[in-house]
C-alpha cells in the first residue's frame, strides 16, 4: 500500500512531496528530492494520535527532526494496524507500570518522611542551644496567653516555688522551668519550649485538692523534661516545609492547623509524661490518687457529651491536648508501702494558691 | 478518501505566513484528568498536568498549515523544580527560620535578611521570565524545526531589574520605553532554526496611549477618593463633629456611633478602592491592547513584518472571561481559559511580506535538560 505524504527532513523547513509504502522492511520514504529511506515501524512515533478528519503526523527515532504527514485516511489506518503502537490512547502495559512506579515512589517516600517526622524531631529538640529554645518559648507563649492576664510565676510567688522544688528534688537532669498561672478562658497545662510551663486559673479552680494541681505540674515537668514541645515544634516545620515543597514555595499552610495541634502530643508522649509524673509525685511523697482522681473527672466530663455548656467546653480544651484514656488513668498507681503522704500543699498555701488570680 | 492538510501551501522561497487557530477535541479529557490527579497527588502532578495542555494548544496552532509541535515532558519541569528548591528555597527557609528561633521573629538582622531575600526574588525575576521563555522555545517545534532563546537570562534579568527600578522612579513614565527595551532583547534573541526574529522600532508612538491612560487614572483616583470622602462626609458630617468634639471637651460622655462610623469609613475605603480597580484595569487595557498590536508590528522575521490586531474591548472581555471560567470552575477549566488566550492572540496575527523557508535550517542551540524552576517557584509562566 502506498500514498502521497509530504515530508519534513529535519534539517530545512521547506517540504517535500514524497511516496509513503508500507514494505516489508518498514515505511518507505522516497521522492524526487528525497533520498529513499526505511523507517521500521518499531521505531515509529506518532506526533499526534490519529483521529479522523486531521492528518497523522509521524517521527522516527532514527532521524529526529524528520516529520512526515499522511493525509490518506486509509493509509493511515494499515499503518495503525501494523504498528498498533501508534494508535496511542490507553495502555494497559505501559499505564500499570507507571502506576507501579508512582505507587512505589509515593510509598517509599511516605515511609521515609514518617521515620524523619517520628525520630529526628526528638533527637534535634535535645541539641536546641538553650537560648533557641527560650526565643521559641517566648513566641508560643506571647501567641497563646495573647492578653490573657499573668497571675502569678514560680519566680516571684513562694508557694509556686516550693511546690516546683519538692517536685524536682533530687533530680538533677530536669532542665530549669518556671511555672506561670494565667487566666485565661480554657482549662488546660501546657508545657511550653524553653522550659514553661502554663497553667490556667480555670485548671486551679477546677481541681479539689492541692495533689491534683500537683498531679498535673509532675505531668507537664515531663513534657518539659523530654523535650516534647520543642520536638513539636519542629515536627510542624518541617510538615509545613514539606507542605511548601509539594504546593511549591507558596504560603499555603503558613498558620499551620494552629497552635493546639503544635502541643497536642502523641500518646507515647503522654505515656512518658505520666509515667514521669508517677516516678515525681512518689518521690515527693504526694499521693498520685490525687492525679488519678483529677483524670477520672476530665474523663467524666468528656463522657457526659455536649449537655454542659462553660465549664464543660473549657474542660474539652484539656481533653484535646491531653486526651485522656482509661489505659493512662490505669496505669496511675498508689504510692508504695512504706512511703507515707504528705500533702502537696498546707492548707493556708493551698487556700493563697486558689486566690492567686484575685 | 483524503484530506488536505490545513490551508497547507507555500515551500519555495518567497513564502507568505498564515496563522490558525484549529480547535481539535480532548482539551476536556486532559482538564478533568489534570485535576483529579492535582488533587490526588497535593498538586505535584501540576509538571505533567502543563506539559498535557501544552502539547495539546501547541498541537492546534499551524502556521502554513503545519501545527506547532511541544515537545517538552513533564518531568523535565519537576526535575527543575526540584533543583530551584534545592539551590535556592530550601537554604533560604533553613536560614530564615534558624535566624527566627536564634534572635526572635523581630530582631533587625532577620528583617535585614528578609529585605534581602525581597530584593534578591526581584532580580531574580526576570531571569525567571527568560528562562521560563528559553525553555518553552527549546521545546516548540514546527515542521520539526526547533525554536530557541539565544541570549542570556543574567542580561535580561538586569535590565528587568533596571525596568521595575527606574518606573516607580519616574512614576511609571518610563514604562514605555523599558517595555520596548526588554521586548527588543526578548524578540531579537529568539531564533526559528538558524532564523532570527527581530525587532525594531521606537517608543515614541507608545507614549500618546500611555499619557492618555496615566492622567485618566490619576483623574480616576482623584475622582474616586473625593466620591469616598464627600459620601462619608454626607452621611456622618455632624456625628464625625461629634466625636471630635466629645474627644477635646467631654471625654466622659461616650460616643455610641464611634464604632458604626468606623465601619462605614473602612468600606467606604474598600469600595473606593474596588471601584478604582475596575476603571484602572478597563483603562489600561487600551494602552495595552496599543502595545501588543505596535510590539508586533516592530517585528519581523526575514521579509515578513507581523501585525497583531488587538482592542481594549476584546482584551478586556478576554480577560475577564478567562476569571470567570476560571473562579467558576474552581480552575478546573484553566486550560480552556489558556486556550481563550492563545486563541486570542493566534486568531488576530498575521503577516506581511515573505519568508524564504528553505534559509530556515535546524537549530543548532544546546537543548537544556530541565526547564523552568524559578518560573515555576514565582509562579510567573502564563501557560
Ligand atoms: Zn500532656
Amino acid at each position: 500500500m502506498r500514498t502521497d505524504a509530504r515530508f519534513f527532513d529535519g534539517e530545512i523547513a521547506r517540504d517535500h512531496m514524497a511516496v509513503a509504502e508500507i514494505t516489508a522492511q518498514g515505511l518507505q520514504i522516497e521522492g524526487l528530492d528525497v533520498a529513499q529511506r526505511i523507517w521500521s515501524l518499531s521505531g515509529l512515533t506518532a506526533v499526534t494520535p490519529p483521529q479522523p478528519g486531521y492528518p497523522f503526523r509521524l517521527s522516527h527515532e532514527s532521524e529526529p527532526g524528520a516529520r512526515l504527514v499522511i493525509t490518506q485516511e486509509a493509509f493511515a489506518r494499515e499503518l495503525v494496524a501494523r504498528a498498533p503502537h501508534l494508535a496511542g490512547g490507553f495502555n494497559p502495559r505501559r499505564a500499570g507500570r507507571i502506576a507501579a512506579i508512582v505507587a512505589a515512589s509515593a510509598l517509599a517516600t511516605a515511609g521515609v518522611l514518617y521515620v524523619l517526622l517520628s525520630y529526628a524531631p526528638q533527637t534535634l529538640a535535645f541539641v536546641l542551644p538553650d537560648s533557641w529554645r527560650d526565643s521559641l518559648g517566648n513566641q508560643v507563649e506571647a501567641t497563646l496567653a495573647n492578653d490573657g492576664k499573668l497571675c502569678a510565676t514560680s519566680a516571684g510567688n513562694d508557694t509556686l516555688r516550693r511546690l516546683a522544688a519538692r517536685m524536682t528534688e533530687g533530680n538533677p537532669e530536669i532542665p530549669s522551668f518556671e511555672v506561670k498561672i494565667y487566666d485565661l478562658k480554657i482549662l488546660n497545662a501546657f508545657a511550653l519550649p524553653g522550659g514553661r510551663i502554663v497553667m490556667t486559673r480555670k485548671l486551679i479552680d477546677a481541681a479539689r485538692t492541692p495533689d491534683e494541681v500537683a498531679g498535673v505540674l509532675a505531668h507537664e515537668i515531663g513534657h518539659v523534661y523530654h523535650r516534647h514541645s520543642e520536638a513539636q515544634l519542629i515536627r510542624a516545620m518541617g510538615i509545613e516545609l514539606l507542605l511548601r515543597i509539594a504546593s511549591g514555595g507558596g504560603d499555603t499552610v503558613s498558620s499551620l492547623a494552629g497552635l493546639l495541634a503544635i502541643l497536642q502530643y502523641s500518646r507515647d508522649a503522654e505515656r512518658e509524661a505520666d509515667s514521669f509524673a508517677q516516678t515525681a509525685l512518689v518521690h515527693a511523697a504526694i499521693d498520685p490518687m490525687g492525679f488519678k482522681r483529677f483524670f477520672e473527672e476530665l474523663k467524666k466530663l468528656e463522657g457526659s457529651g455536649g449537655s454542659g455548656g462553660g465549664l464543660f467546653d473549657a474542660m474539652g480544651d484539656m481533653m484535646s491536648t491531653h486526651p485522656v484514656t482509661d489505659e493512662r488513668i490505669e496505669a496511675i498507681k498508689p504510692l508504695p508501702e512504706g512511703v507515707a503522704a504528705r500533702p502537696a500543699l498546707s492548707d493556708t498555701d493551698w487556700q493563697s494558691l486558689r486566690k492567686i488570680c484575685d | 478518501m483524503t484530506f488536505q492538510a490545513f490551508g497547507a501551501r507555500g515551500s519555495g522561497s518567497d513564502t507568505p505566513l498564515s496563522f490558525t487557530y484549529v480547535d481539535k477535541p480532548g482539551l476536556g479529557k486532559i482538564a478533568l484528568l489534570n485535576a483529579l490527579l492535582m488533587v490526588l497527588t497535593l498538586t505535584v502532578y501540576r509538571f505533567w498536568a502543563k506539559t498535557n495542555v501544552r502539547r495539546h494548544i501547541w498541537g492546534c496552532v499551524h502556521i502554513n498549515g503545519e501545527p506547532l509541535e511541544y515537545t517538552g515532558r513533564g518531568i523535565e519541569l519537576f526535575l527543575g523544580f526540584l533543583i530551584v528548591f534545592a539551590v535556592f528555597f530550601l537554604p533560604v527557609s533553613v536560614v530564615l527560620t534558624v535566624l527566627q528561633l536564634s534572635l526572635g521573629p523581630e530582631h533587625p538582622l532577620l528583617i535585614g535578611a528578609n529585605l534581602v531575600l525581597v530584593l534578591v526574588i526581584f532580580l531574580l525575576w526576570g531571569m525567571a521570565l527568560y528562562r521560563a521563555r528559553r525553555y518553552q522555545l527549546s521545546r516548540t517545534l514546527w515542521r520539526g524545526i526547533r525554536a530557541s532563546l539565544v541570549g542570556s537570562s543574567m542580561t535580561y534579568s538586569l535590565l528587568y531589574f533596571g525596568a521595575m527600578l527606574l518606573r516607580s522612579m519616574t512614576l511609571g513614565w518610563s514604562t514605555p520605553a523599558m517595555n520596548l527595551n526588554l521586548q527588543e532583547r526578548m524578540t531579537g534573541d529568539m531564533r526559528i532554526g538558524s532564523m532570527p526574529f527581530r525587532f525594531k522600532g521606537r517608543a515614541g508612538p507608545l507614549y500618546g496611549p500611555y499619557a492618555i491612560c496615566w492622567v485618566v487614572t490619576l483623574l480616576a483616583f482623584i475622582a474616586v477618593a473625593l466620591l469616598a470622602g464627600f459620601g462619608v462626609y454626607g452621611l456622618f458630617g455632624d456625628e464625625l463633629k461629634a466625636i471630635g468634639g466629645s474627644v477635646t471637651t467631654d471625654p466622659s460622655n461616650p460616643v455610641p456611633d464611634a464604632h458604626r462610623i468606623g465601619l462605614v469609613i473602612g468600606f467606604a475605603i474598600v469600595g473606593a478602592f474596588v471601584l478604582f480597580a475596575i476603571v484602572s484595569s478597563i483603562t489600561w487595557a487600551f494602552y495595552v491592547a496599543r502595545e501588543l498590536s505596535i510590539f508586533a508590528s516592530y517585528t519581523t522575521l526575514d521579509n515578513a513584518r507581523f501585525r497583531l490586531e488587538t482592542t481594549a474591548g476584546s482584551l478586556i472581555w478576554l480577560v475577564l472571561g478567562n476569571l470567570l471560567l476560571i473562579v467558576f470552575t474552581l480552575g478546573i477549566a484553566t486550560p480552556f481559559a489558556q486556550q481563550r488566550l492563545v486563541r486570542y492572540l493566534v486568531s488576530r496575527l498575521s503577516a506581511d511580506g515573505i519568508v524564504d523557508v528553505n534559509a530556515i535550517l535546524q537549530s543548532r542551540e544546546a537543548v537544556g535538560r530541565t526547564g523552568e524552576g524559578l518560573a515555576d517557584a514565582f509562579d510567573v509562566s502564563w501557560i
